[in-house]
């Protein structure tokens, strides 16, 4: 007997080009009281099993066979009625961004009781205690302050928790927590896991945990199905499956995660600085009061310094909002400093325009974190590549078009995905054509923002390969913005963690992991999911 | 570029069978569109071969033939024939090229001149936008047909000074509809590498900003067809618009309505529904391209 159990189950969705199959025979049970982590890349029907259990399936879908058995029912027998009562009331979920998932206009508790009222005939101050109570038992400080605060007074950890103490306002037996921790900083998703364990522990609760995060499942999981392609191609115990794994799309996603040891040998170490940023301060403006009035100075770079050694890999580690994007556009002169001074090639830059500009325009690129949004949907392939080459150099169209088949194939690809448009790629391939684009003008320093984020575990692998071998070919200075200590780790030289606009701490690759001097770099390697952190000790 | 090139990319879609899932396949399936665009093409058709048609091109083009006043539908005249002695079918195929030139010239006028303004101002933001969508909104401000008969009256009336006091009511909207766009647009990761590449910014408007706003565009001026072509056909009722003896809707409408009284309703009748069937053609057909295009409203 077990608590849930998927049977067989297929979804198809009716799109012009035909029935398309999104799952194809799901199984797996879930045993009460453990964590059933569901792991698989973009595409492969995790999201779409949760949500089938909850009878979510969005349209154009639908189920054409299985069953799922919930505690011993047959939840496809039951009535529409019957089931709207069940969601929420037995099963609860939370979703990957909680900012979309609250209601900006309603107060916390305006939402909670809301919940309940639809539920539950209880009285409205027994309602209020349990609902500060579920506050207090998910982590948050302060129950009253936070549920008289509004969703944009919290922040995505607080509403994350927030959504979990929702989601057992009901008393829920089963939580589907799909991709739960994916949009917070690391050393919140530490928690947040953390925390989920702990609903498990002290009330027994059930959760299915749906993930592309293998490091996550290692931290969290008792169980674990590996899904590809709407199928369960491998299931069992967590760590059964993670020490030995038997299907090969699961070791693929297992050797595919950074362990800690490098993709290149450390070249020798150059002394030559190639761009030295000092004193470098941004500041942004914010309005507030009637007509803009009330004008208050908010720093996002105080004082900042850096250099960057020619042919060298820094990599810059920090959480959302430290500054490490504001820093990359300065140094693209996307916007203007505040105050201070960025030398390269013996010039401030910040200072240069007209010629002097266009000419470091083509020594300066960068690639951006989702490739879908730094390509531009109606041009082609080719197009994209050529622009560069169309702005600073005269060439005849016989000439660019040897010039952008060259580096669309030294990208990976092949010449004749020039004329296909960016919708007809993959992701790990728009990211190739980026690349090739910020090639195109023979650069000397690259920036690199989450260059791999945006893209499944497998492909990320290939594009840092495809990194690291274009540097050594073109020698080439890299800035590697994350917030992925993992994967910075594996082709940086040196590392600049940063926190609240400062360089915390600045030292060779090797050193910031092993031996970590600030305090926040510390908590970052803590947080970091321990399988690679286990990868790295070779106890896997 | 090779002819063929040219053609494969400009025409190629209304001879191919469409990729399944393209808005050009979603339109396909849109019966009622399909059905208004053939008659949209059949108007076009009309007004091109006008003198070949009708066998009175010179009646046509406004001769008088007074020998023939008032008759009512035959065979010879089968929409009948006007105080003139024109023959009416003849007078409404040579109507139908002021009211279609006018109507497409107004929307491309307002969409050329609104849309490029609303790039700049989405695209530069500070107080190029603000002075760009200050001057809209005084445009905004005054009910649209009233100021076109108030710039109609000042102006000589003929077809291009009809056309040109239309436009100058309808850009502002088009303004707006692109500079919402350009300023989502503008923060997109593709603008930030062009510059960061070096792209000068009348090339980015040109190549990045312009061609991701078309669509909402081109909806909207296919919807704005039908309305161009009733605001022109009032003002020519008016009297503000063409000028006798060039055949005209509005006009038709205009003169007909003295003589329904009089039992002689076919002087009127005949250019009214022209107006009916190619205004609601032009507003089934902007609908059928909104659904095809926007994938929230379509449906497998």
């Amino acid at each position: 007997m077990s608590f849930l159990k998927v049977e067989g189950l297929h979804i198809s969705f009716n799109t012009p080009h035909g029935v398309a199959e999104a799952l194809r025979g799901v199984e797996f049970s879930v045993h009460e009281g453990a964590i059933f982590g569901v792991v698989g890349e973009s595409g492969s029907g995790k999201s779409l099993t949760g949500k089938a259990i909850l009878d979510l399936v969005p349209y154009p879908g639908r189920i054409t066979s299985g069953r799922i058995f919930f505690e011993n029912e047959d939840l496809r027998q039951k009535s529409e009625r019957e089931r709207r009562a069940m969601r929420g009331n037995q099963i609860g979920m939370i979703f990957q961004d909680p900012s979309a998932a609250l209601n900006p206009v309603f107060t916390i508790e305006q939402q909670m009781m809301g919940i309940m009222k639809r539920h539950r005939a209880e009285a409205k101050k027994e309602m209020r205690a349990k609902a500060l109570g579920l506050i207090h038992d998910v982590g948050l400080p302060d129950p009253e302050r936070v549920m008289k605060s509004y969703p944009h007074e919290l922040s995505g950890g607080m509403q994350q928790r927030v959504m979990i103490a929702m989601s057992l306002l009901l008393d829920a037996k089963l939580l589907i927590a799909d991709e739960p921790t994916t949009a917070l900083d690391v050393t919140i998703q530490a928690q947040i896991l953390d925390l989920l364990k702990k609903l498990r522990d002290e009330k027994g609760l059930t959760i299915m945990l749906i993930t592309h995060d293998m490091g996550v499942v290692a931290e969290t999981c008792d169980e674990v199905a590996v899904f590809y392609a709407g199928e369960v191609v491998e299931r069992g115990n967590a760590q059964e499956v993670l020490s030995n794994p038997q299907h090969d799309y699961t070791r693929a996603l297992l050797a595919a995660l950074p362990d800690g040891s490098r993709w290149d040998e450390a070249g020798e170490d150059s002394t030559r600085p190639l761009i030295e940023i000092q004193n470098l301060t941004q500041e942004y403006v914010s309005k507030s009061g009637l007509f803009g009035r009330t004008q208050t100075a908010v720093r996002i770079l105080d004082q900042f310094n850096l250099t960057i050694y020619e042919g060298e890999t820094l990599g810059v580690v920090g959480e959302s909002g430290c500054g490490k994007s504001t820093l990359a556009n300065t140094l693209m002169r996307l916007i203007p400093a505040t105050a201070g001074e960025i030398r390269y090639d013996g010039s401030d830059i910040l200072t240069l325009d007209g010629p002097a500009l266009r000419q470091l325009r083509q020594h300066f690129q960068m690639v951006f974190q989702n490739p879908f949004t730094s390509l531009n949907p109606r041009m082609r392939v080719f197009d994209i590549v050529a622009e560069p080459l169309r702005t600073h150099r005269q060439l005849g169209s016989a000439d660019l078009k040897v010039q952008v088949d060259r580096l669309i194939v030294e990208c990976g690809l092949t010449a004749d995905y020039a004329d296909r448009y960016p919708h007809e790629l993959s992701g790990g391939q728009a990211q190739r054509v980026a690349v090739a684009r910020a090639l195109a003008l023979n650069p000397r320093f690259l920036i690199l923002d989450e260059p791999t984020s945006a893209l499944d575990v497998s492909v990320q692998d290939r594009i840092i390969k495809l990194l690291v071998d274009l540097q050594k070919k073109h020698q080439l200075t890299y800035l590697f913005i994350s917030h992925d200590l993992g994967v910075v780790q594996q082709i940086s030289d040196r590392i600049a963690v940063m926190f609240a606009g400062e360089i915390v701490e600045l030292g060779t690759s090797e050193a910031v992991f092993t031996a970590p001097q600030h305090e926040y770099t510390q908590k970052l390697l803590a947080a970091t999911p321990s399988l690679i952190r286990m990868k790295r000790d070779n106890s896997l | 570029m090779k002819p063929a090139t040219i053609f494969n990319r400009w025409l190629g879609f209304a001879f191919t069978r469409p990729e399944p899932g393209s808005a050009n396949w979603y339109f396909r399936r849109d019966k009622l569109a399909v059905v208004c665009l053939f008659a949209i093409l059949f108007m076009i058709f009309v007004a091109l071969a006008a003198p070949i048609l009708t066998p009175y091109p010179e009646q046509g083009l406004g001769d008088p033939n007074l020998g023939e006043k008032f008759l009512p539908p035959s065979v010879a005249h089968p929409f009948g024939t006007d105080d003139l002695g024109r023959d009416v079918l003849a007078r409404v195929m040579f109507g139908a090229r002021s009211s279609l030139i006018a109507s497409f010239a107004i929307v491309s006028v307002a969409m050329v001149f609104g849309s490029v303004l609303g790039a700049i101002a989405g695209y530069f933001g500070g107080w190029i936008d603000e002075l760009i969508m200050r001057i809209t909104d005084i445009f905004l401000a005054f009910p649209p047909l009233l100021l076109a008969i108030t710039i109609a009256t000042v102006l000589e009336p003929s077809l291009r000074n009809s056309i040109l006091a239309v436009a100058v009511t309808w850009w502002p909207w088009y303004t707006r509809i692109v500079r919402a766009q350009a300023v989502t647009i503008r923060e997109r990761n593709y603008v930030k590498a062009a510059r960061s590449i070096g792209v000068n910014d009348a090339t980015i408007i040109r190549r990045h900003i312009l061609p991701n706003v078309l669509g909402p565009v081109l909806v909207q001026a296919t919807l704005d067809l039908g309305s161009a072509l009733l605001t022109i056909a009032g003002l020519s009722f008016l009297g503000l618009g063409i000028q006798p003896p060039t055949a005209d809707w509005g006009v038709m409408v205009s003169d007909g309505r003295e003589y329904v009284q009089s039992g002689r309703w076919w002087i009127g009748l005949f250019p009214g529904l022209a107006i009916f069937i190619t205004t609601l053609s032009f507003n089934l057909l902007g609908d059928g391209v909104q659904t095809a295009t926007d994938p929230r409203i379509r449906s497998v």
